[in-house]
């Protein structure tokens, strides 16, 4: 199992360490690779007022276009998911098993059908456009729904809501409701009681719905191959040009481990900064 | 708002869910300062009457006023009640402190004296020291002061006690009753306290309200419930209660005579509301009964039986002595002073009584 786990892994690293010399792998071990992402030059590239001063500047500006995107998405996500399950464990009493099976049945189908389905949603004559012309609001189709950011962050927040409905949900129901009937007791209004109990005893739920949804969704590189257009690139879509299409495999390792530490920092940070508000609120 | 007027004033509150009927008819009034309890087994309804005093479930029909202001459409978080819960519903995620203070966030005073009062609170139920602590670092006991320290810091009109000693073991219980009556009368609060233990009723309650089947059966004080129950299901609910089935004669004067058939015929005084010529009942407690070995000069009125069973209890002897026209056998209860109260199994024995011993009630 953790071979299995740490095979692949192990296999990257190494191959990160080695170099593409033409069509040959050249298996000497050098941080070549690591050092071309990071060379420092003198003049900037400006990216949306951004200046990066690298001297090969995609890899970082995908890094942190990704990082945003996911971000978007996950918290677009929390947002469609955390009413969602909140429904699901205080307003269904009866048939609860079916209601979560209503609501995981769109992601019964393949991941892949479901981006295509945003695809003839959002197109030059999808649903949107169509609909909008034939009740005469439009005369063009509108271009800005597709090959877009925006596209990306729509289509992956639609992918993940049922993965993060689940943990929500669990950690609501797992809520003694004398404790929501002891906050009212205790003088709360039902926003006050959301904000003091609900809220802090689902963040666990919360939290891990938002990992699910951010760690995988910054590498993902078919969303945005298939709804993002040229705009719409992230760093997945680097990683997989790099091994297909450059032929620069070592490169690519190099860029995914990156990636790697990069998700793993940031999320390192953030429930840093979660436990420490929570250390704080306590002291209070 | 005159300070003689009740607390609490219970009128015609009936309460449904869907086409079951749990709370019938409820009628009665808690003092100021009082420490009533609404006893019953589960299921009786008492849970979901002192829910409609706390405003956490709403009546179907009926008035509730607390401190002669009415109670409907006015929500939990409105009232001046506050309410200590069976689970005790520490929040998990706050400290001892943070947990007692929790309504006081709600109420209109400084942070300082909010601090103080949480401190007064801590030291009133002894949890000195722990302020910091976890909830889940707490023992039941505990939770349960925690819990006790929560609803008093707001200084509410009513304390609602929902069953909060039963989750503890036998011998924190007794201690915590003793506290609890004691803060009671410290803090002067009106206590409403929810059980299904009658020892624990009688011991700490001003007032009791016997309830059964969603109705409120006879509403006492301790001495009163123990001595004078109103019926038949409020005799046998409190304490052991020795019936014999009889048709009444009311003789008037608070006096009636029940006429037992083969047993005889016994005069005692009657709780009210007994009708004449209706069935009904002579009440004996197990220890207002004396017991004779057979052949003595047995008293007018006594029983002539056999021992069928003894229990030694140390400072007691409970016997079950069967009459041969009583389908129950009697259950008797002397105190073991010098043997003379010795009994083998088996042995014929007399039942007698003081005539005040037993008093005639009704079905």
């Amino acid at each position: 199992m953790i071979l299995m786990l740490a095979l692949p892994v192990a296999a990257l690293v190494l191959l990160s360490f080695w170099t593409q010399n033409g069509f040959e792998l050249d298996r000497t071990l050098t941080v070549e690779n690591y050092a071309q992402l990071v060379r420092l030059s003198d003049e900037p590239t400006i990216w949306f007022g951004i200046p990066f001063y690298f001297a090969y500047p995609v890899p970082a500006i995908l890094m942190l276009k990704s990082l945003v995107m996911s971000l978007t998405a996950t918290i677009a996500v929390i947002a469609l998911a955390y009413p969602m399950a909140y429904f699901l464990a205080f307003r269904i009493t009866r048939n609860k098993a079916m209601w979560i099976i209503l609501i995981t049945i769109p992601f019964w189908t393949s991941y892949l059908l479901r981006v295509f389905a945003w695809k003839v949603v959002l197109g030059f004559n999808g649903a949107i456009n169509s609909g909008l012309k034939a009740i005469g609001i439009i005369d063009q189709p509108l271009e800005f729904l597709l090959y877009n950011p925006g596209a990306v962050v729509v289509t992956l927040a639609h992918s993940w809501v049922a993965f993060a409905i689940l943990p929500i949900y669990v950690s609501l129901e797992k809520i003694d409701r004398s404790l929501l009937e002891a906050a009212s007791d205790l003088g709360d209004s039902k926003l006050r009681r959301f904000l003091r109990v609900t809220l802090p005893l689902s963040a666990p739920g919360t939290v891990a719905a938002a990992l699910l949804v951010f760690i995988p969704t910054v590498g993902d590189y078919v969303t945005p191959t298939l709804v993002g257009g040229p705009g719409g690139t992230m760093i997945g879509n680097l990683v997989q040009e790099l091994f297909l299409k450059q032929n620069n495999a070592p490169l690519g390792a190099a860029v995914a481990i990156m990636m790697m530490l990069i998700i793993a920092v940031v999320v390192a940070i953030f429930l840093w900064a979660i436990g420490y508000r929570r250390i704080r609120a306590r002291r209070m | 708002m005159s300070s003689d007027r009740p607390i609490i004033e219970l009128s015609d509150i009936e309460k449904r869910f869907g086409s079951l009927t749990v709370l019938h008819d409820i009628n009665f009034d808690i003092g100021r300062g009082e420490f009533f309890s609404l006893l019953g087994a589960s299921g009786c309804g008492k849970t979901t009457l002192l829910r409609i005093l706390a405003g956490i479930e709403q009546p179907s029909e009926g008035k509730l006023l607390i401190d002669g202001q009415p109670m409907a459409g006015v929500p939990a978080n409105r009232r001046p009640t506050n309410m200590v819960f069976q689970s005790y519903a520490i929040f998990p995620h706050l400290n001892v402190e943070e947990n007692i203070g929790y309504g006081l966030r709600n109420c209109p005073i400084p942070k300082e004296e909010a601090r103080a009062r949480v401190a007064e609170a801590i030291a009133l139920v002894k949890l000195d020291g722990l302020a910091t602590r976890n909830a889940h670092q707490l023992s039941g006991g505990q939770r349960q002061r925690v819990a006790l320290a929560r609803a008093l810091v707001c200084r509410p009109k009513v304390l609602l006690l929902d069953e909060p000693l039963s989750a503890l073991d036998k011998k924190l219980r007794e201690e915590m009753q003793l506290e609890l009556r004691a803060l009671q009368r410290t803090v002067g609060i009106t206590f409403v306290f929810v059980t299904h233990d009658q020892e624990e009723a009688l011991t700490l309650s001003d007032r009791i309200a016997i309830m059964a089947g969603g109705r409120v059966l006879q509403i006492d004080s301790p001495r009163g419930l123990y001595e004078r129950p109103a019926n038949r299901r409020v005799a046998e609910f409190v304490g052991t209660m020795n019936l014999l089935p009889g048709k009444v004669k009311n003789l008037g004067g608070g006096r009636a005579r029940l006429d037992a058939g083969a047993l005889g015929a016994f005069e005692a005084p009657a709780v009210s509301g007994v009708a004449d010529g209706s069935a009904g009942f002579l009440a004996l407690r197990p220890e207002k009964l004396v017991l004779a070995a057979a052949g003595g000069k047995a008293k007018p009125g006594a029983l002539t039986g056999r021992v069928a069973e003894a229990a030694y209890l140390g400072d007691r002897i409970h016997y079950q002595v069967s009459v041969d026209a009583l389908g129950t056998p009697l259950a008797v209860s002397v105190n073991n002073v010098d043997g003379s109260t010795d009994f083998a199994l088996g042995a014929p024995v007399t039942v007698g009584w003081a005539e005040a011993g037993g008093v005639i009630l009704g079905d």
